[in-house]
């Protein structure tokens, strides 16, 4: 028994590769977060605790808080929309991608990953730039070129967030769907064809449909990339503008609230979940014909 | 139904196809053999329509379709890895080409049953491709074509993605399929014994040529070259020398040229009195039904015989023998060759 244990430490199987990573993510990442969490359920005063115990007051209190839900509200649709608008635009690029030569699929790459290789706080000043007032680039391009008369006000506003975002997240809705249609089986496609189906029908009804993995997948990383990003609200959409991940950093870093900030970021975080959650099932659900039937 | 004419196909500075002319009848099943790169499944692609020859011509049913895209020229085609639609079930596989065509639902009810009806997958309508074996896996793919009646079925190397055991069974079901349908079919294959069973005739193709195009008896019994000879069974290609030792003995034997024998021509015998052509066992081993055996002839040529185990009784290696042509009609000259 000790023998076998032994055997299967030192080969490296069973769960002992992964023996590392875990200690210390439970070490500093687990335990801290953890911590940090429990204290939406006691009395936090400036960073000091109170010997209150444990309480529900500040899940309650946030619960029955209409404001509390207006702003989730707000973090929702913003996230979905920006990860919408991202899978919409990400889609085309990386079919052309999959259907590319080796020069183009290079430039495609190079061009998705580079913005990366910036802080995403430089890539959202830079939109301060372009949306900003009447000197933004924007609006005196519009205004020079007759379009408009007066420039449009697009910082501050729910545009300029969601534009913000869908640029930032982009490359991780590119990257997934790059990986599954440069993969696909092109066959599958002559035989439709071949079979009488348009163009238009075989890329709906086969292209598509086979490419979920990496829509699931795109899909997922957006929109808890966007659900939970406090940097860009704050920059582009200004002062008045809030959401769920701007709130914790609010309430934390400025008001020094600890317990309310906890709890809002344990709500922030479990909803993301749940979101996730749901977009692996529906996943699964289309995805239900890679299920081995019981023969 | 088919007919090939002078097809020729580079791809880049390699030339595939060499004036390919091939005529396929009404109802008949052509199989393109050859090893891999002799261009077989560019000739198939080209009928297809998935590749354009560079010059010659193709008429399907006495219609030009050398420029017309696969969509427009009435063929199923069952691909290699049969490019079955994994999200859809076995019934929804076959509905796709009639629901792209625009038929009427009850219409592709009654259609799809009774095409898989035809192949014997009734039961595994609801089922999705994965959860199938791979001989029924291409059978879907099968009726998946056939259920759109075109006028040529094409199948590239369909047996392939099968183990060696099912591949036998499923080519004799594929030939009884096909000859119940009627259809018009042309294989392409690089195992000759697929060849022999599902076709009424074989085209043998090397270096971009058709070498032979006949029927699979006439093939085995009378190849054009020794190519042919070699690539379907087994065949002992005897050079001009060794060829005069038995027509010496065989009288019946002419020619100039290489000879063509057969391992199950030769009869072998142990005693030394018959007058043939003496040699040394220096390999035997077990096939079944019969023994095959490597025989040395004086001047190192090597021959293979097979000899049914109910005919004789196991030689020993090491044992010499005398080996005389049991029928020298069956023996193929090949004139013109050392």
């Amino acid at each position: 028994m000790a023998a076998a244990f032994w055997t299967r430490f030192r080969d490296g199987r069973g769960i002992w590769p992964a023996v590392p990573a875990f200690v210390f993510l439970t070490i500093f990442f687990i335990i801290p977060m953890a911590v940090l969490l429990s204290f939406g359920f006691t009395e936090i005063e400036r960073g000091r605790i109170q010997d209150s115990g444990f309480t529900l007051r500040y899940l309650t209190g946030t619960l029955q808080d209409d404001l509390f839900w207006w702003v989730w509200w707000k973090s929702f649709y913003i996230g979905i929309l920006s990860t919408l608008l991202c899978f919409l635009l990400a889609y085309p690029l990386a079919y052309l991608y999959s259907e590319s030569g080796r020069t183009m699929r290079l430039l495609i790459l190079v061009l998705t990953i580079s913005p990366l290789l910036t802080s995403a706080i430089v890539r959202t000043y830079a939109w301060l730039v372009l949306l900003g007032g009447r000197r933004g680039v924007v609006n005196s391009t519009l205004i020079e070129l007759g379009v408009i008369s007066r420039p449009i006000r697009m910082l501050n506003t729910d545009f300029a967030v969601i534009v913000g975002m869908t640029q930032v997240h982009l490359p991780f809705m590119v990257l997934p769907l790059i990986t599954v249609l440069a993969a696909r089986d092109r066959n599958m496609e002559a035989a439709s064809l071949g079979m009488g189906a348009s163009r238009l029908a075989t890329f709906f009804k086969i292209v598509l449909p086979l490419s979920t993995p990496g829509i699931v997948a795109g899909l997922t990383i957006v929109f808890a990339l966007s659900y939970t990003n406090f940097i860009i609200p704050q920059l582009l959409g200004g002062g008045g503008f809030t959401t769920l991940a701007v709130q914790v950093y609010e309430q934390i870093v400025v008001v020094l609230n600890w317990s309310k900030g906890a709890m809002l970021a344990l709500l922030l975080l479990g909803s993301c979940f749940v979101f996730i959650l749901l977009i692996g099932l529906a996943g699964n659900r289309v995805m239900r014909w890679s299920q081995k039937e019981a023969a | 139904m088919i007919e090939a004419n002078g097809v020729n196909k580079h791809f880049g500075s390699n030339h595939v196809l060499r004036d390919c002319t091939i005529s396929v009848d009404t109802g008949e099943v052509v199989t393109l053999l050859g090893a891999s790169g002799c261009g077989k499944t560019t000739l198939l692609r080209c009928i297809a329509g998935f590749e354009t020859p560079d010059s010659g011509s193709l008429v399907l049913a006495n219609q030009d379709v050398t420029r017309l895209p696969p969509n427009r020229r009435d063929v199923g085609f069952v691909f290699q890895n049969y490019a079955l639609f994994p999200h859809m079930t076995v019934a929804e596989n076959v509905a796709y080409g009639l629901k792209a065509r625009k038929t009427a639902k009850e219409t592709i009810r009654a259609e799809v049953d009774k095409v898989l009806d035809l192949v014997s997958l009734t039961e595994f309508a609801r089922r999705y491709p994965k959860s199938l074996s791979g001989g029924q896996q291409q059978r879907v793919a099968l009726a998946r074509s056939l259920v759109l009646h075109p006028k040529v079925l094409l199948m590239d190397e369909a047996f392939n993605a099968l183990d060696a055991k099912l591949r036998g069974a499923m080519q004799i079901e594929l030939r009884k399929i096909v000859k119940h349908v009627g259809i018009t079919a042309v294989c392409v294959t690089h195992d000759q014994a697929e060849a022999l069973t599902i076709s009424d005739r074989i085209a043998v193709m090397a270096e971009g040529r058709i070498q032979q195009f006949a029927a699979p008896d006439q093939i085995y019994d009378k190849p054009a070259s020794a190519f042919v000879a070699d690539f379907v069974g087994a065949a002992n290609i005897l050079p001009r020398k060794s060829a005069e030792r038995f027509k010496t003995a065989h009288k019946s034997l002419n020619g100039s040229g290489a000879l063509v024998i057969r391992p199950e021509n030769f009869a072998l015998s142990p005693s030394s009195q018959g007058g043939g052509v003496k040699g040394e066992v220096v390999f035997a081993r077990l096939t079944g039904p019969a023994m095959e055996y490597e025989i040395a002839l004086a001047d190192g040529t090597i021959l293979r015989a097979l000899v049914d185990r109910d005919r004789q009784e196991p030689l020993a290696v090491g044992s010499t023998v005398e080996i005389t042509i049991r029928n020298p009609d069956a023996c193929v000259p090949l004139p013109g060759t050392a």
